[in-house]
């Protein structure tokens, strides 16, 4: 089982890659130079219709080197790529145009929507999925 | 690591070994006796509401592992003994039973994953009134609906159940898709929602029974197995009729052809295809059925232990595609991609790669070359170096190398008359859609006979080339062309003209 990792080891590292901005870190495989090669998402803006811009979070792949504490030493990669950033934003208009988009602020979702749009500490407009439907 | 396990293993003490038989006997006698009324499948039958298969199953124990479930609401547990359908002791229970053997079967291939929201998942069975369910990250929601004077628990159905069931584990095992801001991994959530569905609904011995002798043994036809949720596509087509498929929620046997989503409408009625999730989803799904069907079709035996082989290695590619796969815009060809390179190195000797090949390549998700080059890196290699064609008309050579037939190029009749008038298919976004050269388009038809599983390849170039119909007749060849050598070259010649269709 090469490449795994320890599951105490992954949680430190996501804590680490989350004051990167990272979320829903993976491990993908550690690599035998001490990288560590990682799925994750990163909140990135994108611009929708009428001018208005939402963070989305973009899958990405990154490569982490550790220090031997366990501490992020350097990051490759990590950055979302223009097919990834275009995907998103046709995405956030099929949740809008289907209805699967809440409105901002709304505490109770309705039937419809599995998205919606939050503010978060740093007050940007982030679009969350809140549930998965079977239709 | 087994080498280690196995060490530890022989290490253990006769007194150790004995204290451990103990517990096991325990956790045996601990184990309810008896057993339950479950729904197989669905409480309908195709477009009725009524109709579906009762079974009976042992006493279902959703505490223990893999994958600890807990139903929240009911509270408490009614006795566990068979009860009436229409009961909500009834309900209870079949949705135990389902939950258990999803989590059972998924757990399996999954060990030591647990689930996103804790060591233990909730499920409430009545949530609310609506005609949905719904998976969050704090557990498992069902609802009541009613429906021209009925009404229907979507917590009743078992397809509904492993369909959320599904989308918990997925969430488990790549936690990363749940937010990801993509059409193709949204849509992948729900395909995996309704494979989780079909395959749970395989691990029952009943349900195989049934369904091989449904289909004649035939798996690629439209059964209870291919469709999903009958009695709330019923109870959603009774105000909507245009939102759901004729006889159920969605089918798994369809002929949906992948489209790159952003040319597709937001929404579309049930019988064509939007980039709605839910819509989308329907073409991983179809592709998957039809690999599943054609890996059954590849055994001797075609009876029901032969089909829950296939749904357990089904299962296992699946996974270990799904962990592998890059999430990129266009997940579903990763995750296919990735899927062949698992059939071909871990079952290359029960020869799943090819029909799962041909599901994938019929229905889009890849192209024919992308298909073998995800399998047969020397042919990927091969392609690239002959990617120069030389082209004369009216007869016109075709490189074909990146396609795995055993020749580099072929020779094709082109439509070579000059055009009269100038005249194109539309875009879906304006004007008209570009026209291809001669070569394109015939290249165009000849990669358009071997994802519709048209072309007859020769058997010396069928490993990495064929592209079989799983649904194809037994008795009798419905091939359309075949590679013909006439001196030194091989000359592509229509054999017959076929109006069975594309669903055969």
């Amino acid at each position: 089982m090469a490449g795994q990792m320890p599951r105490i080891k992954e949680k430190a590292l996501n804590t680490e890659l989350a004051k990167h901005g990272f979320e829903s870190v993976s491990v993908k495989r550690e690599l035998p130079d001490g990288r560590v090669e990682v799925d994750a998402n990163k909140l990135h803006p994108v611009h929708v219709e009428g001018g208005e811009t939402i963070y989305a979070p973009i899958p990405v792949s990154l490569s982490v080197a550790l220090d031997t504490r366990g501490g992020v030493k350097s990051i490759e990669g990590g950055t979302p790529n223009p097919a990834a950033v275009a995907d998103a934003a046709r995405y956030v208009k099929t949740l809008r145009e289907s209805g699967q988009l809440a409105a901002a602020g709304e505490q109770q979702l309705a039937s419809g929507p599995t998205h919606q749009i939050e503010r978060d500490e740093q007050g940007r407009q982030v679009l969350r999925r809140k549930r998965f439907s079977i239709r | 690591m087994a080498r280690k396990r196995s060490k530890r293993a022989s290490k253990t003490s006769p007194a150790r070994s004995k204290r451990r038989g103990k517990a096991r006997a325990a956790a045996a006698e601990a184990k309810p006796k008896g057993v339950v009324n479950a729904w197989e499948q669905d409480p309908g039958d195709g477009a009725q509401p009524s109709g579906g298969q009762v079974v009976q199953r042992p006493v279902p124990v959703l505490r223990e592992q893999p994958f600890s479930i807990r139903i929240v609401n009911p509270a408490s547990a009614p006795e566990a003994k068979p009860h009436s359908p229409g009961t909500a002791d009834f309900r209870y229970w079949t949705a135990a039973e389902a939950l258990r053997r999803g989590a059972d079967f998924w757990g399996a291939l999954l060990p030591g994953t647990s689930w996103e929201v804790g060591s233990t998942l909730p499920v409430d069975l009545d949530f609310g009134i609506d005609l949905n369910a719904f998976y969050d990250r704090q557990g498992l929601k069902f609802f009541h609906g009613s429906a021209a004077g009925r009404t229907v628990f979507s917590g009743e159905s078992p397809d509904v159940v492993c369909h959320e069931l599904g989308h918990a584990i997925l969430d488990s095992l790549k936690p990363q898709l749940f937010d990801a801001a993509s059409i193709e991994v949204a849509a992948f959530h729900e395909s995996f929602g309704d494979m989780s569905a079909i395959l749970s609904a395989l691990q029952l011995p009943s349900l195989r029974e049934g369904v091989l002798a449904e289909t004649g043994g035939v798996l690629h036809r439209a059964s209870r197995l291919s469709r999903l949720a009958e009695q709330l596509g019923w109870a959603i087509r009774q105000s909507v009729p245009s939102a759901v498929e004729a006889d159920c929620l969605r089918n798994a046997v369809n002929t949906f052809f992948y489209r790159d989503p952003d040319t597709l409408p937001t929404m579309a009625p049930a019988m064509a295809l939007s980039s709605e999730p839910h819509s989308f989803s329907r073409v991983f799904t179809g592709a998957f059925f039809e690999g599943l069907a054609g890996m059954l079709a590849m055994k001797d035996t075609k009876n029901e232990a032969a089909l829950l082989q296939v749904s357990q290695d089904i299962g296992v590619i699946l996974v270990e595609g799904i962990r592998a796969a890059s999430v990129v815009p266009t997940f579903f060809s990763q995750v296919a991609a990735t899927m062949l390179g698992v059939a071909a190195t871990q079952f290359s000797a029960q020869g799943y790669e090819a029909p799962l090949r041909s599901g994938f390549v019929r229905h889009g998700i890849l192209a024919p070359s992308m298909a073998v080059a995800a399998t047969h890196a020397p042919v990927r290699a091969a392609a690239v170096a002959a990617s120069t064609a030389s082209a004369t008309l009216p007869r016109l050579q075709l490189s074909v190398a990146e396609y795995g037939l055993g020749v580099p190029s072929i020779v094709v009749y082109a439509a070579a008359e000059p055009k009269r008038l100038q005249a194109a298919g539309a875009a879906l976004a304006v004007g008209p859609a570009p026209s291809p050269g001669q070569d394109q388009a015939a290249k165009s038809f000849f990669e358009d006979l071997l994802r519709r599983g048209r072309l007859k390849v020769a058997r010396a170039a069928k490993p990495a080339a064929a592209i079989v119909r799983s649904s194809a007749p037994l008795t009798h060849e419905t091939y359309t062309h075949e590679l013909r050598r006439e001196g030194r070259q091989m000359v592509l010649r229509r054999v017959r003209i076929d109006c069975g269709g594309w669903h055969r």
